[in-house]
């Protein structure tokens, strides 16, 4: 089975989606990241088919479904909320899309998915007595229950914790690769894209900006939208030099980096970027001082499972992110070394900017 | 959600509750004084539920109030759904002219109700020759004039039932294969029954109270606010209040039927 979608445009309150050209295969899986507002829900629906396209045509395995009502796409729609039906148990909302067959062919589609997803427990349970988790497995339970071709999963995760999340990726991925689904998952998580997909693509602004695998995306971002929601927000111009004998030497005012990217002609201008979590930070000097800063801490923001630490005496903005354990043997005006590893440097066209 | 504590805002909550209080007063206070007096006379209160006419009077305002709450159910409800759920042009005109019997004084209603289905109306006229179809003076007559006043709130309230509804369940329900009918059916009806049962209870209650328009199309046969009326005219209060007394208590355990009914269980709240 393959997702063919070309040239797709659609829009709806002043927003136009579009054009949008992605082929997803069957067995596989696409993260959709973009910002909010970048259309990520516009494009599932307009998929779906409730949002009416004004141009291209999207396409299952040859058979063009642009125009086919909702019900008749074999695409199953998981929104952020679930959607649970309230006034049915989980059985009977696993059951929804079971059409036709008797109640020993009824139970036979439906148990080994109970089973499957680990219900048994709360299978007469309705909704609202189901914990975060439950719900989410009860959801894509009932997406998967009627053999759907296609899967969009609107993150579907964002309300679960990190074990919570691996465990339902656990639970996809086996799924995934079981049924040979199409599988589209939005997801403002980075991580989920790593861990989950094999195709990335980047939203902005309701078109795609690059797509690729995520290892592709992740390392060699087009762009500085693409490095922002990819989570590499410390970017500066720098200039290719002729210096590394094995990689790109770069130079950012008067200092020099080199790094573990291919490596353009020498007195390109590009833009140097790397992830506040990708810095290492070191009390004392390390051994190797190459790519190394001496920085002095300027503030330091706990928020949530991170620690935002601000740099000076660097690079302008520099900022590294470390976990609030570490952070706690931290404090303002310390003064620090900041490693910039080659391997995590990335070099972006400065042009795109 | 959390709710403020009213103990802990008495500056706000003391004036609202004096307010508040006024309010439930104006409404509670002229019906307990009433049933106090039809209580203080059960002679009466026996004579009046052991007279046939008034009997039957009682039993013509439920049978009618039951039959326009079901027919405000059968076309308002599929109105609201419209309203509730598609944008189309002319929609504000619909919903205004939906509202509009709400400011009618229900004398004027009655008599324009009078216009299309009196002796020589609009449509009085030709479904009496045709089916032999009677509206002034009859059942039918009472129920078109019911219907009239007390459709708006059977429109109002399952339009505000329908948005209640969160339109992801009908989305998810279409991309797992339910077509828009049973969508509706499967998803949406379920979901709202509540709120559409209370929009249909509202038009019932509207219905047997009404009194306005109904006494113009029919006089007779004399529903329960009419046969009040008359009573009160021919042999003045004291003869009224007893049949008074015996609506209010039939029509108060008839709506506090239906809203037990319709009460959201405390679990799925």
């Amino acid at each position: 089975m393959t997702l063919r979608v070309e040239q797709l445009q659609s829009g709806r309150s002043g927003f136009s989606l579009g054009p949008v050209t992605i082929t997803v295969e069957s067995g596989t899986c696409l993260a959709l990241m973009g910002a909010n507002g970048a259309g990520k829900t516009t494009f599932l629906e307009t998929l779906v088919g409730f949002v009416q396209c004004t141009s291209g045509s999207v396409s299952l395995d040859g058979r063009d479904i642009t125009h086919e009502v909702p019900e008749r796409r074999r695409i199953a729609y998981v929104p952020q909320d679930l959607a649970l039906f309230p006034h049915l148990d989980v059985t009977r909302n696993i059951a929804f899309a079971v059409k036709r067959g008797g109640r020993r062919q009824l139970e036979g589609r439906i148990d080994p998915l109970i089973k499957e997803f680990g219900l048994e427990s709360v299978s007469r349970h309705y909704p609202h007595q189901l914990s975060s988790g439950q719900a989410q497995r009860v959801a894509f339970a009932r997406a998967l229950a009627m053999e759907p071709a296609v899967l969009l999963l609107d993150e579907p995760t964002a309300n679960l914790d990190l074990a919570g999340q691996r465990s339902i990726h656990a639970s996809l991925r086996r799924s995934l690769l079981e049924r040979g689904l199409v599988v589209i998952y939005v997801t403002h998580n980075i991580l989920d894209g790593m861990a989950l997909t094999d195709q990335l693509a980047i939203l902005d602004r309701g078109r795609v900006i690059q797509t690729g695998s995520p290892d592709v995306v992740f390392h060699h971002p087009v762009d500085a939208r693409v490095a922002a929601h990819l989570g590499i927000t410390n970017l500066w111009p720098a200039q290719i030099t002729d210096e590394a004998p094995a990689a790109a030497g770069v130079r950012i005012g008067s200092h020099d980096f080199f790094c573990h990217a291919q490596r353009p002609a020498p007195n390109t201008s590009v833009l140097l970027g790397i992830g506040p979590g990708e810095i290492e930070l070191y009390a004392m000097p390390p051994a190797d001082l190459s790519n190394t800063l001496r920085v002095v801490i300027q503030a330091l923001q706990v928020n949530g499972q991170t620690a935002l630490l601000e740099l000076a005496g660097g690079l302008p903005g520099l900022r590294a992110a470390v976990p609030p354990a570490q952070a706690e043997t931290l404090v303002v005006g310390q003064a620090l070394w900041a490693r910039l590893p080659a391997d995590r440097l990335r070099l972006i066209p400065a042009a795109a900017r | 959600m959390i709710m403020p504590n009213p103990k802990r805002q008495p500056a706000v909550t003391l004036p609202l509750a004096l307010l508040a209080s006024l309010f439930l007063a104006s409404i509670v206070i002229p019906l307990a004084v009433m049933s106090i007096r039809a209580l203080s006379s059960p002679e009466e209160l026996k004579e009046a539920i052991l007279n046939a006419t008034i009997r039957n009077a009682i039993i013509l305002s439920f049978e009618a109030g039951a039959i326009t709450a079901a027919l405000s159910g059968i076309f308002g409800i599929p109105l609201a759904w419209l309203l509730s759920r598609f944008r189309f042009p002319g929609r504000s005109l619909v919903q205004a002219v939906v509202d509009l019997p709400l400011t009618v004084p229900h004398v004027v209603a009655g008599i324009a109700v009078l216009f299309v289905y009196g002796r020589q109306g609009l449509l009085g006229e030709p479904l009496q020759q045709i089916f032999g179809l009677r509206f002034w003076g009859s059942l039918p007559g009472i129920v078109v004039a019911m219907l009239f006043v007390s459709a708006p709130y059977t429109v109002s309230a399952a339009r505000i039932a329908f948005d209640g509804v969160d339109r992801r369940f009908e989305k998810v329900a279409r991309s797992l294969g339910a077509g828009p009918w049973s969508t509706l059916w499967r998803v949406v009806l379920p979901i709202s029954w509540r709120g559409l049962l209370s929009a249909v209870t509202l038009s019932y209650a509207r219905a047997v109270s009404e009194f306005g328009s109904v006494v113009i199309i029919a006089y007779y046969p004399m529903t329960a606010p009419v046969k009040i009326y008359d009573l009160f005219l021919r042999f003045g209060l004291p003869q009224a209040i007893a049949v008074s007394f015996l609506v209010l208590v039939l029509s108060m355990a008839v709506f506090f039927i239906l809203n037990l009914i319709s009460r959201k269980p405390r679990s799925l709240t």
